[in-house]
This record gives C-alpha cells, sequence and structure tokens, in this order.
C-alpha cells in the first residue's frame, strides 16, 4: 500500500511542478507585455527615453524578484515527501496522520497500519489529483496575460509608438531616436558628409557574378537590378540615428558609435538615394548618390555565312558567335521565309555562360527548306533577364530575356538547275580570270636573269584575281572537280616558279645564279603558259559543250512547244489567246539564243545560230500573221515552223550523237593503243631480261653482280642521307635560300645517281660521282656557313644542322667509295667481255623489230594525242623517247655492248610505260570532263567533296552477337559530341533503332 | 579539118541513135529485146529513148511484170518515185518482189522527196526543198542552163531530156535517194551525184560553211553529158579530168580548176617524182589507197585533160567524145589527139607541162566536207578538224580576242600552226582581225591573201576579207561577198550587202536576185501554200 501512496504522492508533485512553471512562464508573458505596453504608452506620452527604460527596469527587476521569491516558495512546498504528505492530509482531513505511517523509517508490522495505510490508499484513490492541485491559478493568469495581448494589440493598432517599436527602443535607443525621428524634419539646407564608403554588391543569381566589394566608393551605385547592395561609410561628426533613404522611400539602417553608418537594400529601380541623420531635433541629410542599373544589355549575336547559295544537298555551313553581359539563356537561329519563322534551338547552356559560339553545318531539311528557296537567316540570342517592363510572362519553355540578334543574311537554296547554272557562272569567271593571266604573259619578253627578280613581283599579283574568285567560292574548302583541279595545278605550279625565281635570284641568295637557272626558269615560264593554255582550253570546252547540251534540250522543248502550238485550233482562240501560246515558243528560242554565244564562233554555233534565227523570223511572220488576223496563213507557216523546229531538234540531237560516237571512237583507239604498247612493253622487258639471264650465266657475272651490288648500295646509301639532309630543312626557318638550293640540287642529283645505278648506266653513273665533288663541297661550305653565321635572335640556328653535316659525310663517304667500285677491273673487263659482247649482238636484230613496231605506234600515239582535249603531247613526247631509245639500244647491242644496251631497253620500257600513263591521264581528265559537264548540265549537284549525310553504320565486329553489338553502340552513342554532330548523331540513333 | 570530123561524127551518132530507136521501134522485136534496149538507153543517158520504148511495151502489157520492172526503173530515172512505188507494189501484188537493192532506192527516194517541189527552166528542172533553200533556185536554173548551154558545146552535144536536179535539204535525204550507204557518204565526203540520169546534190545549207554547189551541179552535168556522148564508155579517170577540168568553165570568168590542195598534191608529187602510178586507177579510182591518193590521182587526170587541150584545142574535146563512144581507148584517144603516138610519150610531156603550171607548194590538208552539222566547232577548218591539239590554240586566241588582247591572241593563233603545213583558214583570218584592229593593216591584208590562195571557198575566210577588205585595201569586197554568197547564200550579211553593192552599181537584175534571196531568209523560208484569193 505504501507504494500506491508514494506513486500518488509523485504525481501529485509532478503535477504541481509542472502547473508552477506554467503558471510563472504565463505571468512573466503578461507582466512583459504590460510592461511593454506601458513603455509604449510612456513613449507614445513623449516621456524622455531614460525614464521609460528604467521604470521599465525596475519594475521588471522588482516583479522579477518577488516572483522568484514566490516561485521558489511554491516549488519548496512540493519538494518533499513528508510535505507532501502533510499538504494532503491537510487538504484531506481524514487521512490526518495515516499516511504519514508511509514515512516510518522502521515500520513495525502491525495489522492496523496496515489496515491504516489501506485505508488512506483506498481514499486517496478516491481523490483526483486536481482537486489536491488545482489549475485555477494558471487560468487565472492566462486570463492576464490574454488582458495584456489585447493591450498589446489595441497599442499596436493606436498608440503613436506601438508596443513593437517601444520593444525595438527598449534595447536600442536609436531605435528609439529612430522612431522619433520618423517625424522629425529634413534640414535640407545642412548636408552632412559620409565618407570611408564601402558598397558591396551581391548580384542577383541569374548573373552568376560572384560578390563584389569596393571599397572607397563615391557611393555611386552601378549594378544589374535585383542586386543586394551593402553599404558602411562613416561621417565626421555624431549622430543619434540614421536612415537610408532610397528613392524618397526610408528604410532603416545602423549607425555604430554615432558615427558609422550601414544599411543594405536590394536594387529594384533606379533613382537616387541618401542617409538622412538625426541630431535628436532634425534630420540632416548625406549627399545624394545616384542609383544606376548597370545595363544588361540585349546579347551580341553575330552569324558568319560564307556561302549562301549552297546546292539543296549540301549542308549549311555558319560560324555563329553570342555574348552576354550577364549570361546568355538560349541562342536559336531564325530561319525566316515567306514571313514565316522556323526556330532551331542550337545552344540552352545549363550553366550561367556569357559567351558562346560553333562552327556548325545544318542540311537544308533541317533549317526547313528545300531547292529554291530563299530565306532569311539570323542568329537569336535571349539572355537571362526579360527587358525592363515585361508584363506579359512568356509561355512555359519560352525565351524570357531580352533577345539580341544578328544582322540577317540571304541564303538561296539552289535547285539542281541552280547550281548547275551556279557553276557554269563560275567556270566563265575562272576561264575569263586565266585568259587575262595568260595574256600578261603572252605580250610580255621572258625575262631576263637581271629582270626576273622585279618580274616575279609583278606577275604574282597577275593571279590576285582568279584567287579571289577561288578563294570567294571555295573558301570552306576546295571542290573535286577538273577545273578546281586544274586552278590548284596552276597555283601550285605559279608558286614553285616564284619561289625558284626568289631562292636563285633574291639578294639574299647565296652565290651567282648560273646559266642553268635562267634556262630552267625559261622552260618552267613556258611550260606554265602551256599549263593555263590547256586549263584555259578545257574549261571553255566543257562550258561549250554543256551549252550544246543546253541547246539540245531546249530544241526538245521547242518542239513540243511547237507541236502542241500547231495543234491549236485556231478558229476556237482569240488572236490575242493565241499569240499568248507563242509567248512559250518565245521563250524556248530565248533559251537557245542565250546558249549561242557559249557555243563560240564555230560550226557548231553556225549551225545553232543560223537555225536559231531562221525559227526566230518564221515564228515573227506568225506573229503577224496571227496580229492581223490571217488565221488561215497563220496556221499554215505555223506548220512549216513546227517541221523546221523539227528537223532543227534532230540536227542537234545527231549532231550530239556523233559527237559522242566520236568520243567512243577515241576511246577505243586509245584502249587498242594501250594494249599494243603494253605489248610492246613486255617484248621490250622480255628482252632486257634475257639479257640479263645472259650476263648470270656469265662464267665472269658474280663478280660483276657482286660489284654492282656494292655500287647499288653505296648509291642507296647516298640517296637516303642526301633525302634526309632535306628533311632537316624542314620548313626552311633558319636556312638561307642558297643552303636549300644547294641541298635540293645535290638530292635531285642523288636520286639521278641511284636510278642509274639501279639501270646499270654506267656512264651516267660516272658522270655525277665525277661532277658531284663541286657539289659536295658547296653544301659543306654552306652548312659551315649556317652555324657560324651572326643570327638576329628570331632567327636561332637550327637544332637539325648537326646531323645534316654527319648526313653529308655520309654522302661523302658513299660516293667516294662509289668511285673506288667504278675503277674496278670488272667493270672495265664486262665491257670487253666476248661471251657477253656475242649474246648483245645476238640480240640486236630482235631489238631493232622492236623498234620498228615501236615506229608504227607513234603516229598513232600523236594522233590519238591530236584528238583528245586534255592531251598535253607528252604522250608522243615519251613515245618517240621511247622509240629513239630502242634505236640506240640496238645499236650499242650490235656493237656488243651489253651494259648500254640493257641500260638503254631499261629506259625504252620505262618511256613506254610513261607513255601509256600519260595516255592515261588524259583519259582519266576526259571522264573528270564528263563528270564535271553532267554537274554543269544540272545532272549533278554541288561541289562534290560534300559531307554525306547518310548514316554510315560500321559493320559488325566478329565474335560480338548483333545484340551485344547493338547495346555497344547504344552505349557509345550516349557520350557527348560536337554540337555540329548532334544531327547525325540523332540520325545515326534512329537507324540504329529502326533495325 | 578538125571541124569536118566532128560535123561526121555528129552524123553517124544521130543516124546510130535513129537507127536504134527504129529497131526498137519494130513490132516484130520480142519484148525481151525491148526491154534490153530500153535498158541499154538508159545506161547510156538516152532517157527519151527508153521511155519511148517503155511507154509502148507497157501499152501494150500493163501487167506483164518484165514491163512494170521496165516502167519502174524509167520512172525512177525520170525521178517520178509516187509511180515507180506503184508499179512496185503491183508487181509485189503478182508475186515479184523487187527489192530496194535492185538498183534504184524507189521507196527510200519517195520518202526523201517528201515535200520537195520542182522549179522549171530552160531544158531544167530543179527540184527541191520548198523553205529556204528556194534561196538555190535562181542559181541552180542559172547554173543548169549554162552548163548545158556551155557543156554541150564544148563536148558535142548533151542529154536531149530535160535534165533533173534534186537539192537535197539534208545529207541524210541525198543519202537516201543516192543510195550510197551512210558511212560511205561520211567517209568519202560524197554530196553530189550524176546518177539515173539525174544530179544528185546536197543543199549547201548541210555542210558545214556550205560549199560551191553550182560548180559542183555543173561537174555532175558533165559526168551526165559525157556518159551521153560517149555511150557510157567514157573510163571513170577521164570522167572525172574531163569533169574537174571543165566544171568552172560554165561561168564567164572560170578560176583555175585545180583546188589548192590538188595543187599541193601535185607540187610534191613533180618534186618527188612521186605520182599515183596510171594503171592503179586506169580501171578504177576505187583501188586508190587513201583520199589523199585519190585527190592526186583526180589532179592528174584533170591536168591531162588540160594539157591534151592545150595541145589540141578545145574542139579536141568533142573530138575525144566521138572517139571513145566510137570504142577507142581514152588513153588513145587523149593521147593520140595531143598528137603523141603512145601514152607513155604523152604523160612524159605532160610532167614537163605540170612544172609550168602555178601550183601552190605549200602542203595542205584535204577538206573533208561536215554534213548536218558534223564534224565538230571546226568543221569547215580542213587543218582544225582533227587537231584538237591546234584547234586548242585557236579558241585560247579568240577568248584572248574576245577580252581584247589582240597581240596575246596572234601568239596563239601563230601556235596553231602544224609545221609541216600552212596556219589553219580560221587561225588566218582571225589573224587578219587582230592586225586590223592592233592598226596593223598591212599585216592584215598579208594575212588575208595567205589565206583566200590558200582556201578560196572556205566561208571564214571569205567573209573576214569581205569586212576587211574596204580597210586593208582589197577592194571593196564585193568579190568575196559574191564568194560568200556562191559558198554559202544563206547569210542575210551577205545578202545585203550584195543589194547594196548592185545598187550603188546599178544592176537591177542582180538586186532583184539578190532581195529576193533577202526576203526569203527574212520569213526564215516559209512559203505559203494557201492560194490567192
Amino acid at each position: 500500500m505504501s507504494k500506491t501512496i508514494l506513486q500518488y504522492w509523485k504525481k501529485l508533485q509532478q503535477r504541481s511542478r509542472v502547473l508552477l512553471v506554467s503558471e510563472a512562464g504565463v505571468q512573466f508573458l503578461a507582466v512583459f507585455g504590460a510592461l511593454i505596453f506601458c513603455a509604449a504608452v510612456g513613449f507614445s506620452a513623449n516621456l524622455s527615453y531614460e525614464f521609460v527604460l528604467y521604470s521599465a527596469l525596475a519594475v521588471c527587476t522588482l516583479w522579477l524578484g518577488w516572483h522568484i521569491w514566490s516561485f521558489a516558495q511554491r516549488w519548496k512546498m512540493w519538494s518533499g515527501t513528508r510535505l507532501i504528505a502533510e499538504r494532503v492530509e491537510s487538504l484531506i482531513p481524514s487521512l490526518a496522520g495515516r499516511t504519514l505511517l508511509v514515512l516510518d523509517t522502521n515500520p513495525v508490522e502491525s495489522f492496523v497500519r496496515d489496515r491504516a495505510l489501506q485505508k488512506s490508499a483506498h481514499i486517496l484513490q478516491q481523490v483526483p489529483q486536481y482537486q489536491l492541485v488545482p489549475t485555477t491559478r494558471l487560468k487565472r493568469m492566462v486570463k492576464y496575460l490574454s488582458f495584456t495581448m489585447l493591450l498589446l494589440a489595441v497599442g499596436e493598432w493606436r498608440l503613436p509608438v506601438s508596443p513593437s517599436q517601444a520593444l525595438l527602443s527598449l534595447t536600442s535607443k536609436a531605435q528609439y531616436v529612430l522612431v522619433q525621428a520618423e517625424d522629425a524634419l529634413v534640414d535640407e539646407a545642412d548636408e552632412v558628409t559620409i565618407g570611408d564608403i564601402v558598397i558591396e554588391y551581391t548580384f542577383p543569381e541569374y548573373t552568376g557574378m560572384t560578390p563584389v566589394r569596393i571599397p572607397n566608393s563615391n557611393g555611386e551605385i552601378h549594378a544589374p537590378q535585383g542586386t543586394h547592395v551593402m553599404l558602411s561609410a562613416k561621417t565626421l561628426e555624431r549622430f543619434e540615428a540614421v536612415q537610408l533613404s532610397v528613392n524618397d522611400k526610408i528604410r532603416p539602417a545602423t549607425l555604430n558609435f554615432g558615427r558609422e553608418v550601414q544599411a543594405e537594400f536590394d536594387l529594384i529601380e533606379e533613382g537616387a538615394y541618401r542617409l538622412l541623420f538625426f541630431d535628436g531635433q532634425q534630420k540632416i541629410p548625406s549627399q545624394t548618390f545616384p542609383l544606376v542599373f548597370d545595363d544588361d544589355d540585349p546579347p551580341v549575336a553575330s552569324l558568319e555565312i560564307k556561302r549562301t547559295q549552297i546546292p539543296s544537298n549540301r549542308p549549311l555551313s555558319m560560324t555563329w558567335n553570342a555574348s552576354d553581359d550577364f549570361g546568355l539563356e538560349r541562342v536559336v537561329l531564325e530561319v525566316e521565309k515567306n514571313g514565316a519563322v522556323k526556330t532551331i534551338v542550337l545552344r540552352k547552356p545549363n550553366e550561367n555562360r556569357l559567351k558562346l559560339g560553333a562552327k556548325i553545318r545544318r542540311s537544308v531539311e533541317e533549317l526547313g527548306l528545300k531547292g529554291g528557296d530563299t530565306a532569311i537567316i539570323r542568329l537569336v540570342a535571349y539572355d537571362n533577364q526579360a527587358p525592363l517592363g515585361q508584363d506579359v510572362s512568356p509561355a512555359e519553355g519560352e525565351p524570357f530575356g531580352k533577345r539580341g540578334a544578328s544582322s540577317p543574311i540571304e541564303v538561296q537554296i539552289l535547285t539542281p538547275q541552280m547550281s548547275a547554272d551556279q557553276m557554269k557562272q563560275l567556270n566563265r569567271q575562272l576561264r575569263d580570270a586565266l585568259v587575262l593571266v595568260l595574256a600578261d604573259y603572252l605580250v610580255e619578253d621572258i625575262p631576263s636573269e637581271y629582270t626576273v627578280f622585279a618580274w616575279s613581283k609583278r606577275a604574282m599579283k597577275r593571279y590576285d584575281a582568279i584567287r579571289k574568285i577561288t578563294d570567294e567560292a571555295w573558301s570552306e574548302g576546295w571542290p573535286t572537280y577538273l577545273s578546281a583541279e586544274l586552278v590548284a595545278n596552276i597555283y601550285a605550279d605559279s608558286a614553285s616558279l616564284f619561289r625558284f625565281i626568289r631562292t636563285t635570284y633574291s639578294s639574299e641568295n647565296l652565290g651567282a645564279p648560273t646559266p642553268d637557272d635562267i634556262e630552267f626558269f625559261s622552260d618552267s615560264y613556258t611550260a606554265h603558259i602551256e599549263q593555263l593554255e590547256q586549263a584555259i582550253y578545257i574549261i571553255d570546252r566543257m562550258l561549250r559543250q554543256v551549252a550544246f547540251g543546253d541547246v539540245e534540250q531546249a530544241s526538245k522543248k521547242l518542239t513540243r512547244s511547237s507541236d502542241r502550238f500547231a495543234s491549236i485550233d485556231m478558229s476556237d482562240k482569240s488572236p490575242q489567246e493565241l499569240m499568248n501560246a507563242l509567248s512559250r515558243i518565245d521563250r524556248d528560242l530565248e533559251t537557245i539564243e542565250a546558249s549561242v554565244e557559249e557555243l563560240g564562233g564555230y560550226s557548231i554555233k553556225d549551225f545553232v545560230e543560223d537555225r536559231h534565227d531562221e525559227l526566230a523570223r518564221m515564228e515573227a511572220v506568225v506573229r503577224n500573221q496571227l496580229a492581223a488576223e490571217r488565221t488561215e496563213e497563220a496556221r499554215d507557216s505555223t506548220e512549216q515552223f513546227s517541221e523546221s523546229v523539227r528537223q532543227f531538234s534532230e540536227g542537234v540531237s545527231e549532231i550530239l550523237e556523233r559527237m559522242k560516237a566520236q568520243e567512243d571512237e577515241l576511246e577505243q583507239e586509245m584502249e587498242s593503243l594501250r594494249e599494243k604498247l603494253e605489248e610492246l612493253d613486255a617484248k621490250q622487258q622480255a628482252k632486257m631480261e634475257e639479257l640479263q639471264q645472259v650476263r648470270q650465266d656469265d662464267p665472269f657475272a658474280g663478280a660483276l653482280a657482286d660489284l654492282w651490288s656494292k655500287i647499288e648500295a653505296q648509291a642507296i646509301v647516298a640517296d637516303s642521307a642526301s633525302g634526309r639532309l632535306v628533311e632537316g630543312i624542314g620548313d626552311g626557318r633558319g636556312f638561307r635560300y642558297g643552303t636549300i638550293r644547294s641541298i635540293e640540287r645535290l638530292d635531285s642529283e642523288m636520286t639521278a645517281l641511284k636510278g642509274a645505278a639501279i639501270t646499270r648506266n654506267l656512264d651516267t653513273l660516272l658522270n655525277i660521282v665525277l661532277s658531284s665533288g663541286i657539289r659536295l663541297r658547296r653544301v659543306e661550305n654552306v652548312l659551315e656557313n649556317e652555324t657560324f653565321r651572326g643570327r638576329p635572335s628570331s632567327d636561332p640556328i637550327p637544332n637539325t644542322l648537326q646531323n645534316m653535316k654527319r648526313d653529308n659525310q655520309k654522302v661523302v663517304e658513299a660516293l667516294i667509295e662509289l668511285q673506288s667500285l667504278l675503277g674496278s677491273d670488272v667493270l672495265n673487263n664486262a665491257q670487253s667481255n666476248p661471251y657477253l659482247m656475242e649474246a648483245a649482238q645476238a640480240m640486236a636484230a630482235d631489238q631493232r623489230l622492236l623498234h620498228q613496231e615501236m615506229m608504227g605506234l607513234i603516229p598513232k600515239v600523236e594522233e590519238v594525242e591530236q584528238q583528245m582535249p586534255t592531251a598535253t603531247g607528252e604522250a608522243t613526247e615519251f613515245a618517240m623517247e621511247a622509240g629513239r631509245n630502242m634505236d640506240q639500244a640496238a645499236y650499242f647491242l650490235s656493237e656488243g655492248e651489253n651494259m648500254a644496251g640493257e641500260s638503254l631497253q631499261f629506259q625504252s620500257s620505262a618511256r613506254i610505260q610513261d607513255t601509256i600513263e600519260a595516255l592515261q591521264q588524259a583519259a582519266a581528265q576526259m571522264q573528270q570532263m564528263q563528270q564535271q559537264m553532267d554537274q554543269m548540265a544540272g545532272g549533278g549537284e554541288g561541289d562534290g567533296d560534300s559531307m554525306s549525310s547518310e548514316v554510315e553504320l560500321p559493320p559488325i565486329e566478329p565474335r560480338v552477337s548483333p545484340e551485344e553489338y547493338r547495346k555497344m553502340l547504344l552505349q557509345g552513342m550516349q557520350g557527348g559530341v560536337p554540337e555540329e554532330y548532334e544531327t547525325l548523331k540523332k540520325k545515326y540513333y534512329e537507324e540504329l533503332v529502326a533495325q | 579539118m578538125l571541124g569536118a570530123v566532128i560535123a561526121i561524127g555528129r552524123t553517124l551518132r544521130e543516124c546510130t541513135v535513129f537507127g536504134v530507136s527504129v529497131l526498137l521501134l519494130y513490132p516484130s522485136v520480142g519484148w525481151a529485146d525491148d526491154i534490153d534496149d530500153a535498158l541499154l538507153c538508159l545506161e547510156q543517158a538516152n532517157l527519151p529513148c527508153a521511155v519511148q520504148i517503155e511507154t509502148k511495151l507497157y501499152t501494150e502489157n500493163p501487167t506483164n511484170t518484165d514491163v512494170l520492172q521496165l516502167r519502174a526503173r524509167t520512172h525512177f530515172h525520170l525521178g517520178e518515185f509516187e509511180e515507180v512505188v506503184s508499179v512496185l507494189d503491183r508487181l509485189s501484188e503478182q508475186g515479184l518482189d523487187v527489192s530496194e537493192g535492185g538498183g534504184f532506192p524507189a521507196r527510200a527516194s519517195l520518202a526523201a522527196f517528201s515535200g520537195m517541189v520542182e522549179t522549171r527552166g530552160e531544158g531544167v528542172v530543179v527540184r527541191h526543198d520548198p523553205g529556204i533553200d528556194r534561196v538555190l533556185v535562181q542559181d541552180a536554173l542559172n547554173t543548169m542552163e549554162s552548163a548545158r548551154t556551155i557543156f554541150d558545146a564544148k563536148l558535142g552535144g548533151g542529154p536531149e531530156h530535160e535534165v533533173v536536179l534534186d537539192i537535197f535539204p539534208t545529207a541524210r535525204r541525198f543519202m537516201q535517194a543516192s543510195g550510197i550507204p551512210e558511212q560511205a557518204v561520211r567517209t568519202t565526203g560524197v554530196i553530189a551525184l550524176s546518177k539515173w540520169n539525174r544530179l544528185l546534190i546536197t543543199s549547201p545549207r548541210a555542210t558545214a560553211g556550205g560549199y560551191g554547189w553550182m560548180d559542183t551541179a555543173a561537174h555532175e552535168y558533165i559526168h551526165l553529158v559525157v556518159s551521153w556522148r560517149t555511150r557510157d564508155k567514157a573510163p571513170v579517170w577521164l570522167q572525172e579530168g574531163l569533169a574537174r577540168y571543165l566544171e568552172k568553165h560554165w561561168r564567164a570568168n572560170p578560176d583555175f580548176y585545180l583546188s589548192p590542195k590538188q595543187q599541193s598534191l601535185l607540187a610534191r608529187a613533180l618534186m618527188d617524182d612521186a605520182f599515183v602510178p596510171f594503171e592503179k586507177f586506169r580501171l578504177s579510182m576505187a583501188y586508190l589507197d587513201s583520199g589523199e591518193e585519190a585527190a592526186l590521182a583526180y589532179a592528174q587526170v584533170s591536168t591531162m585533160v588540160d594539157f591534151m587541150v592545150q595541145q589540141a584545142g578545145d574542139a579536141s574535146l568533142i573530138e575525144l567524145m566521138d572517139r571513145i563512144s566510137d570504142g577507142e581507148t581514152a588513153e588513145a584517144a587523149v593521147s593520140g589527139l595531143a598528137g603523141y603516138s603512145s601514152f607513155e610519150a604523152f604523160k612524159k610531156d605532160w610532167k614537163q607541162f605540170l612544172s609550168t603550171l602555178p601550183l601552190v607548194q605549200q602542203e595542205l590538208t584535204k577538206s573533208a566536207i561536215s554534213l548536218d552539222g558534223e564534224g565538230g566547232d571546226f568543221a569547215d577548218d580542213p587543218v582544225l578538224q582533227s587537231r584538237t591539239d591546234l584547234a586548242k590554240y585557236v579558241r585560247v586566241g579568240d577568248l584572248l580576242m574576245q577580252h581584247k588582247k589582240y597581240k596575246a591572241a596572234l601568239v596563239e593563233y601563230q601556235k596553231a600552226k602544224d609545221p609541216d603545213e600552212p596556219l589553219s583558214p580560221t587561225a588566218l583570218a582571225r589573224m587578219a582581225e587582230c592586225y586590223a584592229q592592233l592598226g596593223d593593216l598591212f599585216a592584215s591584208k598579208a594575212q588575208l591573201t595567205v589565206a583566200l590562195g590558200l582556201y578560196p571557198e572556205n566561208i571564214k575566210v571569205l567573209l573576214t576579207s569581205a569586212e576587211l577588205a574596204p580597210k586593208v585595201g582589197l577592194g571593196d569586197g564585193h568579190d568575196y561577198w559574191l564568194r560568200a554568197h556562191e559558198v554559202n547564200p544563206y547569210s542575210i550579211q551577205t545578202q545585203t550587202a550584195l543589194v547594196e553593192h548592185y545598187t550603188t552599181n546599178g544592176n537591177e537584175q542582180a538586186v532583184r536576185h539578190h532581195e529576193s534571196i533577202l526576203s526569203i531568209l527574212e520569213v526564215g523560208g516559209l512559203y505559203s501554200t494557201i492560194p490567192n484569193p
């Protein structure tokens, strides 16, 4: 039972303590509220700050002291078990003395005691705890608190100094002063100077800018809208309070030590701010500082499209750049066609980016265009912030920021026919520009060694016009068609010519130019003119043939138009209708007339022009007859006209067919000639091998073969070392022109030396070895000079120089060795070896037959070349040289000189192969001509070399199942790609998924 | 004396013809003989005789297949193709198919003649396209009428029937009507023919730059006359020799009969003593190895005729016809008339005679006539036609000229020269233009003179000469305009120039002639088939 009683007491104690704490809290709040209210009343009654403050502090202290004492008393009352028991017994008289039994320290077990305790427990169970510890007092306190709150609310509403302000004032006098200052007048006549101004900007998030602190500021605020500004400053005098006035709106500020001001605000609108200092009587303003939005200018966008006319099957290449002072939200491409605008998002960065740019390609389809369209394209960039005063929120996902657009660029998508026309126009320009270049060459005297350097400077400018054309047309890379190839060759050739002049005749050159140099120049000069002539002729020929093709097409159209016109029942139609129907014929005739000019001034042009003129005159007669309403006559004339048109069209088609047939015939002739040449070459090689075999069978052959192997090895060593010397020059920096030239000549001589050794051409070999001494000495000198000459800092000594010296030494050593080998008796004996002499003489007759066979083929080679527009006469020259070599081979063989004979046989074979190659090259160029003509005729599009829009899937790797492979591909595709490949990636993905 | 011989010869010939005619009309002679006679008449260019027999036989036996075949053949010679085809159809109905290759391409000829019309003159019928080719008609009539008069007189008579000259507007139609395979025409360049007692020529409009079609028509007429006069016994070499020698004689002032090319060939042959052996072409020209050899052979035979006439006078030609008609060999007749006992002796002195001729010494390329727009850009240029390598320089030169770079253009034209040949007519004409543009009129004239000497029928050379002549001192250009007209009369510029010239000179007839041509050209050759109300 004791336990029950004790538990009861415990609970009672807990309840009483909770109530005590609650009462104390509520009482505190009520008293505090009352106090604040009283302070507010006091401040409102303009009582002095100190009086109110101290009164409040005194009341607060007194109340707190009393309350703590009281709280402690009551807490104590419920702290001990005995006290609790006595208090319970006092409250429940029936328990008097009984419950104390529990507290016996040494209780005596007795029935009575137990019964008393039992009875007590029973009584206690009957008495609820709240009867013993009621909440009456707490409730009363809550009532007080409620009343106080009501007072505060009323005070907040009605009092001049609200309780909240009073509370703040109580915590800080400045606040009190502020409140006091609210109604104070501003003394505009006076001004407080503030200094040591520090401004700290915290920019809005969209700008992505880090905070900036500006010490010693002049007070002016320049920041983007939304920037949080923290301001600190100092005054000379002390003040009681300070306020910030932003655009005449008062904002709080902190004043420490009477002269240190701190304030902060968000820059929402432009205007001005100042500080208002309260000296207890009035407010004195500081200087006024401007508030200026740092302009968030619209983004700057630029778009560059070098080629604004593109074939419909080629992508449009663009270079774009966009920048903004605070960040770009997105960059889009706007394609405007017939008033409708298509927007293509190029970039929408996740992170704030001030600058974006890329080189991209977009297919015509992606731009929403097609062949024949003309569109305006502009790059538009949006920044992160809406324009000022924008009220309407944009739709979800739409740009909201300011817009900056590039200059619009008009782009034309070319249909195949337009591409073809453009290509024709370009080729005309190229041809005409080349003609002018050629004209300059033809009318001048070939420069002499004294004038050539000055000439080269002038001559270089001849190419400016054509360079301008090619730069504009092929800025994105040169196409692969024939005209481009021809022009590229001309550039390369002219560059080589001018380079030669610079390296040979400039004042920086080491050593005087030789007569060979001017001869070489003269040959190159002539060859360049021939190259120009060839290029002009080929381009022009293509243009003329395409023009004739155009005439054929137009003549067919004209046939249809005239047939249609002839079939019209003229009695049903008014004269005007008939005249209108004639206009189509007019157009077709005009098309023919336009093409006629391109045909040149020759037979085909005469044919077309005469027929065209006749038809045009007939048409004029028909027109006149219709105008005069002589319908019968017009019908009669129309029939004749129609018949003439048909004949004209047939004539044109026939000419074209015949031209094609002639080309086919030429091709067949060329093929047959090639076969014959190859056959002859095989025979010549067989003869050469036969001679070689004879030499192997010779008892002295071993020694000779060994000797030649050694000679060949040394020649190869010399050639490789000279090749490395050339490599050492690199791009030429650090070397003088004379050095480069000397080394290049040595290399070319060593290449010839190797050739002579391989072909066993003893005479050439000896010549080169004997003459190379001077050359080697010269190279040695120039390399020494390069080592020791004075150099400016911009011209450091090349680090390859030492290696080059070593390589030169290797060449010298190889040539010394060669000289020794060539003096061997074995070679001398081989020349007069009776066995070999006999074999050579036996072969002479066969060699003569081969020579005759070659001589029979030369006229055919010449004839074929004469008919090929792309031939240069090279094949004939090679063929003639082969003929001469074969003749000489036969002569030497008949004299028993086997080595010379074999060497000439080798050279004969090489020249025959050169002949075949030259013919094949001309034939290949003819094919290129045909391809380009197809393009110019509208059969193909663009410049070729275009990026394929087709997606090519790589083949499945071995030992990988299709599923695995697919998975691998898809995984691989998750990686990022440059922007310009996004489209391809997408297409690739679609292809993959479709499979 | 020679006149008397000629008179006797003529009388004998007339008696022979009369006798044959009487015999042919004699009713007891069988059909077969009659038909053979008629065919013989056709072979011997005696068309009236053949017509007479055929008419008689047909009247008597209109369904006999042999007679019908004769009728078809005779009417084919007459050029009445509709009738020929109708007869062939009837034969076909009777089960006899006469193949087209049987000697007369009737159906092809009918197709080739589709739409063609005829214009009659004095003993001459010109059949032609009614369109633009009407510009040829008056000149064709004049040429043929002159030819009939002159050559009949020179050769001692001519065919008694109306001579039909067929002018085909295209080479293709000429081929159809002539029966010569296309390949043969294109490789040999045959553009005219005297066959089936008719003259067939290709319109100059169908060839690149035109050609001397009037001389060609006269040439073909000479073949007809010679066939008629010699009863088709003259060998080909003599036929060609006579025709070439005489072909320009229908004109009031004939030029030298040899072309520059032939002259150059002869000159070289003379220098190298490398003539074509007579034996090689005595029987047929077809056995010659190349076109060049054939050209030399023609030059040889025409100069032989010239040599004979020089030796024996113009009347010797009549005698020659008679002798050959009487069965004497051509060699014997020619050498005999020239006063030589043997042909070998004749040839020896003939070579001597050649050395007296003013021959062009330079080697020239023979101009292959290009038909129906074939031959590419330089179809009318004998040098550049098959020399793309040289044509390249001319074309580049032309482009330079277009840019007024005349000096540079001259360099290019000079390059367009084969070391073994003179410059091409195109290059020469262009050089003359360049020099004129540069103010070097002397050089311009020199180029034109060379060009005219080497290429007198080249239309580019003629037109350039005509235009530059007054400027460079080559006369008023009229001669060149006229020659250009003879080669290619389809140019309005040429006709206008001629009208102006003749108006100035007061030659009203010529003015009317060229104005009528001009009026045809100005309407593109349109003609009205609607009768006037």
